[in-house]
């Protein structure tokens, strides 16, 4: 797995995060999201991914699962815009330092064969709330992705970090 | 993470990865696929380690299925099941995005195996799934055979499917 490049958010916040020119070579793509909210919703905050800057709504489809105390929630979008994860980053109502972290895995990026599918892991705490919760979606086109949108409810706050890693295959062993 | 070995699955129903190295502390299994026939409506991978087909395999699922969440476990199989996978019914182009952690592969101790899939459609029905499951392998051999295949009807993995099997250490 290999470090393509990061940003932390820096003092004032910021409305999103963007990653361009998102090298072609690897053969997946992790994002990897730690990150809290300018929006005061103590359920928390959805982290956003938006791909080459597409903000058709109809192109992206949405599932999850997420747990919050003693209950298990579905939730699902066919019309997201983004992909997305409910509520798993920090809100500005939770005590400062109160962040939530989100990992998004899209296999294939690269690949113009297939839609690309991402499935994602993330959740947060906030000693008497929060929110766990795995999800998928579906960018519907088969480009390849060469940018990548970081977003939540509001802005993002100050120390906010994002980074992004290329996964490789081998090329050379099939174990067969 | 090291890629060890990867497997285009396109026009067969089975991959055996073989003579899979000792010399990793972890393994994950990454695929990406569907299933070429539309028969069912959702079609799976099944997976058996070292090529043992007894009924020592279990598991406990937590599933968003069609909208709807469930939890339930299924106690001696002969292999590990339900990572669902796309169909031929399902949206064009879908494919599953299946990945499958394999810590302390090596020991002589049952095998703990943490799989996640998610299965897409433009769909809010049966066609779409989350799953985070937890698998037991009750056997103390090291692992050393990887074999995925489809579960149903056995049909042929669809063209650009493919699997990745990685390598994880200290």
């Amino acid at each position: 797995m290999h470090w393509i490049a990061g940003q932390t958010v820096g003092a004032g916040g910021a409305g999103n995060v963007v990653f361009s020119s998102i090298p072609q070579t690897f053969t997946h793509l992790q994002v990897r999201i730690f990150g809290r909210g300018t929006t005061s919703f103590s359920a928390g905050l959805s982290a956003y991914v938006q791909v080459n800057g597409d903000t058709t709504a109809a192109n992206y489809t949405v599932h999850g699962l997420f747990g919050e105390g003693s209950t298990v929630n579905p939730t699902f979008s066919l019309t997201a815009g983004t992909y997305s994860l409910q509520q798993v980053l920090g809100d500005s109502s939770a005590v400062a330092g109160t962040f939530g972290a989100a990992v998004f895995n899209i296999l294939d990026y690269a690949n113009t064969n297939k839609n690309k599918i991402c499935k994602v892991l993330g959740g947060w705490d906030r000693n008497g709330g929060g929110r766990a919760a795995i999800g998928s979606g579906a960018w519907l086109s088969t480009a390849a992705i060469y940018q990548v949108l970081v977003a939540t409810d509001g802005n993002l706050v100050e120390g906010t970090k994002i980074d992004i890693y290329g996964i490789n295959h081998n090329p050379l062993a099939t174990g067969a | 993470m090291q890629p060890i070995f990867t497997r285009n699955l396109s026009g067969s129903n089975q991959a055996v990865f073989l003579n899979i190295p000792q010399t990793y502390t972890d393994l994950k299994l990454v695929v990406s696929a569907r299933a070429a026939s539309g028969t069912d409506t959702a079609q799976g991978i099944y997976m058996q380690f070292n090529s043992d087909g007894s009924a020592i395999y279990s598991g406990t699922t937590l599933r968003n299925a069609s909208n709807a969440a469930s939890a339930y476990r299924s106690n001696g199989s002969n292999a590990f099941l339900e990572f669902d996978i796309n169909s031929s019914n399902n949206t064009a182009n879908n494919y599953a995005s299946v990945e499958i952690y394999i810590p302390n592969y090596t020991s002589n101790s049952f095998k703990q195996v943490i799989a996640e899939t998610a299965k897409e459609d433009n769909s809010s029905n049966t066609l779409t799934y989350n799953i985070l499951r937890a698998n037991l392998f009750r056997s103390n051999a090291p692992i050393s055979i990887i074999t995925i295949g489809t579960n149903i009807s056995a049909p042929n993995f669809a063209t650009h499917s493919t699997a990745t099997l990685y390598g994880i250490s200290k």
